[in-house]
């Protein structure tokens, strides 16, 4: 009588466990979210133009300075050197025209970016680094901020007045 | 000898009850059924399963999913309460995370009666989040939940998983 009576509870039990409704299980639903980022550069200058004054003639001449502001958005930054690229269309006679990066404000947290020497580089017709990039946290693979680069022109010659235009091209690469 | 012998089983098996071949005897048992309360959550994504694809996002753009619809079904008048939280942050195979208020949410009112509790554009919080709230009498309803993910601030490049739930909650 004991045993049946056991036996009995048993089945009660395991049933509470196993043999309810399916639904009743069914207190919440786990639902799965997905998302793929595009790799994507912005790549904002704040002038779309800009001059540069001589105020003498002579050689070793250096013209006013000229600071422009730059804005990079990049989530796919493998590259950490010459990040920042720039040329210029045609070579100038007896005029060199020299940049720097000045500063970098990061919005990010991830990489930011700095100045590559600490001097000026001489533009050619041919791309030339003027920023590497510095890991801050995690792979570094967003870079966030502001950049400014400062122009100026140097006289490598004396130079007869007037007027000289060169197109400048600045290029963010992350890879 | 013989006769003797067919004649003693005659007599036995006239004198057997005849009760054994005919008549019938009849039980009667009680038997009860038992119906739970049963009140279930289902959700459903645009490819019929619970996944919602919040799609491909760029640097700077807001990027709306598509809706996932919330159906519950229910056979008792007990109010419920439905909440959100996430059982695994979304995050991509190459450690990239979603950024702090990346992910945003918006429920739609029951289209049986039940009220949103998250009725515009509210950042989806790490924790248990109180959503959608039942009619009085609670009942079978359904409403759509929306994610927007956020462009402004910038994102990892590559694929990105999560998963959340949806729990019941009776009062």
């Amino acid at each position: 009588m004991r045993a049946k009576f056991f036996l009995a509870f048993l089945a009660w039990a395991v049933c509470q466990f196993y043999c309810r409704p399916a639904a009743a299980d069914g207190d919440g639903v786990d639902v799965v979210l997905h998302l793929s980022s595009q790799s994507a550069i912005t790549f904002t200058s704040s002038q779309s133009s800009f001059n540069l004054t001589l105020s003498d003639f002579a050689a070793g001449s250096v013209s006013d300075t000229a600071q422009i502001a730059y804005s990079v958005t990049a989530n796919d930054v493998g590259r950490i050197q010459d990040n920042v690229m720039v040329r210029m269309d045609v070579l100038m006679d007896g005029i060199a025209l020299e940049t720097r990066m000045d500063s970098f404000s990061s919005r990010g947290t991830q990489a930011h970016l700095v100045s590559k020497g600490s001097g000026f580089v001489t533009l050619n017709t041919f791309d030339q680094g003027v920023a590497d990039k510095v890991t801050d946290q995690g792979d570094g693979k967003i870079v966030d901020g502001d950049m400014i680069l400062s122009y100026h022109a140097r006289a490598m010659a004396d130079l007869a007045a007037g007027q000289h235009e060169a197109t400048v091209t600045v290029t963010f690469v992350d890879n | 000898m013989l006769k003797r012998i067919l004649l003693f089983l005659m007599t036995v098996v006239m004198t057997l009850p005849l009760k054994l071949f005919a008549d019938a005897d009849t039980k009667t048992l009680p038997l009860t059924f038992y119906i739970q309360p049963v009140t279930a959550v289902r959700a459903e994504g645009a490819a019929g399963s619970a996944s919602v694809e919040l799609g491909r996002v760029l640097p700077g753009v807001d990027q709306q999913a598509e809706a996932l619809k919330v159906t519950i079904r229910t056979n008792s008048e007990q109010r419920y309460k439905i909440f959100h939280r996430y059982l695994s942050s979304i995050t991509s195979a190459g450690g990239g995370q979603m950024p702090e208020g990346g992910l945003r949410f918006m429920v739609s009112g029951g289209s049986a009666g039940g009220q949103s509790a998250v009725q515009s554009w509210t950042e989806v919080p790490e924790g248990r989040a109180e959503i959608f709230n039942s009619g009085d009498s609670g009942g079978a309803d359904s409403f759509t939940l929306n994610y927007l993910v956020s462009g402004k601030k910038p994102l990892e490049a590559g694929d990105y998983f999560g998963q959340v739930r949806l729990e019941i909650e009776q009062n």
